[in-house]
């Protein structure tokens, strides 16, 4: 069977390389799909274009969310997800290095599932994959 | 109107004997020059006093179509500002007196008044009847001064009273400024085609023509016979322009000031007398004290309206001010939400690769100094994204929202030490004295300074000794004081004076990005409150906040 996967909604080359390095390093290697802004994000889980095969670009079990964004904000995305019939169950992880409570507090409000700030080094991602695992990974 | 002038009568009276008679006697009378005008019923009367100017009524009560009392009450009412002497058939002191009572002048028995008599009573009456409109005319021009609002309105009336007092052919009320030496025209009125006509001001803001200017200066002014001017516009029987014959200037007085110039003229030569003159100046006066005070009233008005209108420029001006500071908040805002964002992200890389190259490649690197290159970029990166983060902090206390509201500073302290074991024993001994009377204050704020202040008390002590601090709450008569005091290092006096000011840092020697007391001095400010400290290097610092207290 395959492992579920993660969607990460992310722009910086830099936090996306970690990320993939850090989910080698979990054992979670092939599990993870990167797309680059929210409006990729929202073709991607609308199998929409490239993405229309789910075979090579299967829905997530979970979706790990950037708030600054390019083109389509974090928060749009998430606004737009929980619109979606049968998407609105997807649990989103908001990603983002804002300490903001108002960035939690709007996330919370628009249904997003858990809130991890950035470390501000990218070598404590794999702290970060090892929660996505054990909240949203295990069956 | 003068008593010289040719004097029109109207005699109303049925029998043409009664008629002839009183005009014969009239004739040896010397009452002067006259004209008779004869009605021979109620009904001709009436058309007559219609269309025709009389000085003086002579009315017979049993009239054809008209009789006793009721003869007397038409004739009032057809021209109230008539007198009328009344002609009885014979002597009846009971209808004589009824008369007197509803407003005529005199009366008179026929056939047995002499012409001197008939002279006397219709001069007298004259006379009375003049007196009394002038009693009229003075009687209410207090009170209806007092309700004009206007320079226009007080104007308005005086023009009336004196068309009824001495009439005119023209007539204009000038206000005057003494500080400008300007007139302004309150209003011209003039009579075109025997109708009164309001004339438009030839212009304001002028400053006096050089009659009015004599008035002024040297008081009113008389012409019987030589009007200056013309009437001007006049159109009567003489063709346009022509002058009229005789005219009165008073000053329009109110203490020792003039404050306007009241002028009437007339096309006929001595229209008025120097009694008239008097009866003028006194009614002028009359008006000085409602002119001052209607010219107060509108200098207040426009500057009210000024004021208003400076009100309305600034209230717009702050709009605008307003909206430009909240646009650069706004950009303020989103430069440092991207700060936060994009700043920070090739910091998290630098770090990443540095750990990266220190963790995988070095692993079995012989030179030590390689991994210390690499630790110092970890570090360095580190210490940038904490001041990155500090700085927004800083720069957010100061915009965001805080309710302040009565807060237990003892609960939030005893909150802060157990939420941090560097605060507890044995790293730490902090001890909370006495009672703590509630303060104003926002709780996240209060939280945010005395964490400050407290992870400061702790963290500047010399290596291998334990902090201790001591807090405790001093009344004040208008501010709760919290002292925080430890046995740290102390603070170099030169320091002091720079301490709270944001990335100022007293010593190199620990951590710090020189934020926390920037913070805790602009969050204090905020609730209303202070901060300040006295130290002795090697002997400590006793750090206050003062706070207002909860009512």
């Amino acid at each position: 069977m395959r492992q579920p996967t993660v969607l990460y909604v992310e722009d910086e080359e830099f936090d996306a390389m970690f990320m993939r390095r850090a989910f080698e390093r979990t054992g979670l290697d092939g599990s993870l799909n990167v797309v680059a802004d929210g409006q990729q994000a929202i073709d991607y889980l609308g199998g929409k274009g490239v993405y229309g095969d789910r075979r090579e670009h299967p829905l997530p079990a979970v979706i790990l969310l950037d708030l600054k964004l390019p083109l389509v904000s974090g928060f749009e995305v998430l606004a737009w997800l929980r619109e979606q019939p049968g998407l609105k169950t997807l649990p989103v992880v908001v990603f983002s290095s804002s300490d903001q409570p108002e960035d939690k507090a709007m996330a919370s409000e628009l249904g997003a599932n858990d809130f991890v700030q950035k470390p501000s080094s990218a070598l404590e991602f794999p702290k970060v994959v090892e929660r996505l695992r054990q909240r949203w990974l295990t069956a | 109107m003068s008593l010289e002038d040719e004097l029109r009568i109207l005699l109303v009276e049925d029998s043409p004997s009664d008629a002839a008679l009183l005009q014969e006697s009239l004739a040896e009378s010397g009452l002067g020059r006259f004209k008779i005008t004869l009605a021979g019923s109620w009904a001709e009367a009436d058309a007559r006093l219609g269309e025709g100017s009389f000085e003086v009524v002579l009315l017979d009560l049993s009239l054809p179509d008209s009789s006793g009392h009721e003869t007397i009450l038409r004739a009032r009412a057809k021209a109230p500002g008539l007198p009328i002497v009344v002609l009885t058939g014979q002597p009846d002191e009971a209808i004589a007196l009824e008369a007197l009572r509803k407003g005529v002048q005199d009366y008179l028995v026929k056939g047995q008044a002499d012409g001197r008599q008939v002279a006397r009573a219709v001069r007298y009456a004259i006379q009375r009847k003049r007196e009394e409109a002038r009693l009229g005319a003075f009687s209410d021009l207090g009170m209806r001064l007092s309700e004009a609002q206007t320079a226009r309105e007080a104007a308005e009336i005086i023009v009336g009273v004196t068309d009824r007092l001495f009439g005119w052919d023209a007539c204009k009320v000038e206000l005057y400024s003494r500080e400008k030496n300007q007139i302004y025209q309150a209003l011209i009125k003039e009579t075109i085609d025997g109708r009164r006509v309001e004339l438009p001001a030839p212009g304001n803001g002028q400053q006096p023509a050089p009659l009015t200017q004599e008035v002024i200066d040297h008081g009113a002014k008389l012409m019987p016979e030589d009007a200056p001017a013309p009437v001007p516009g006049a159109r009567g029987p003489g063709g346009p322009g022509r002058p009229s014959a005789s005219a009165m200037f008073v000053p329009i007085r109110h203490g020792s000031s003039v404050g306007g110039v009241v002028s009437i003229q007339s096309r006929a030569p001595k229209a008025y007398t120097q009694e008239d003159l008097k009866v003028l100046q006194s009614l002028s006066d009359q008006c000085g004290g409602a002119l001052e005070r209607i010219r107060t009233q509108e200098a207040l008005a426009v500057a009210k309206e000024e004021l208003a209108r400076t009100n309305t420029m600034l209230e717009q001006l702050v709009r605008e001010r307003t909206a430009k500071l909240e646009e650069t908040v706004g950009e303020l805002e989103h430069f440092s939400y991207s700060i936060t964002h994009d700043l920070r992200a090739p910091l998290r890389a630098m770090q990443g690769f540095a750990g990266l190259l220190l963790n995988e490649l070095c692993c079995n690197c012989p030179r030590d100094e390689n991994q210390d290159w690499l630790r110092r970029i970890t570090t360095s990166a580190g210490r940038m994204d904490r001041l990155i983060t500090d700085a927004l902090q800083f720069s957010r206390a100061g915009r965001r929202e805080m309710t302040i509201e009565p807060t237990n500073a003892a609960v939030l302290l005893h909150g802060i030490i157990q939420s941090y074991p560097t605060m507890q024993p044995p790293k730490a001994l902090i001890r909370i004295e006495g009672e703590f009377p509630k303060v104003l204050g926002n709780e996240a704020g209060l939280t945010q300074c005395f964490s400050n202040l407290l992870d400061n008390a702790v963290k500047f002590v010399q290596p291998g000794k334990v902090p201790e601090v001591r807090v405790r709450a001093e009344t004040g008569e208008t501010f709760v004081r919290l002292w925080f005091e430890d046995n740290g290092i102390g603070i170099p006096k030169q320091a002091q004076g720079k301490l709270f000011l944001l990335f100022q840092r007293a010593t190199t020697q620990f951590e710090g990005t020189g934020v926390g007391l920037a913070l805790v001095k602009k969050v204090a400010e905020r609730m209303g409150g202070k901060v300040g400290m006295e130290s002795e290097p090697g002997q400590g610092s006793r750090f206050w906040l003062d706070l207002r207290p909860a009512p």
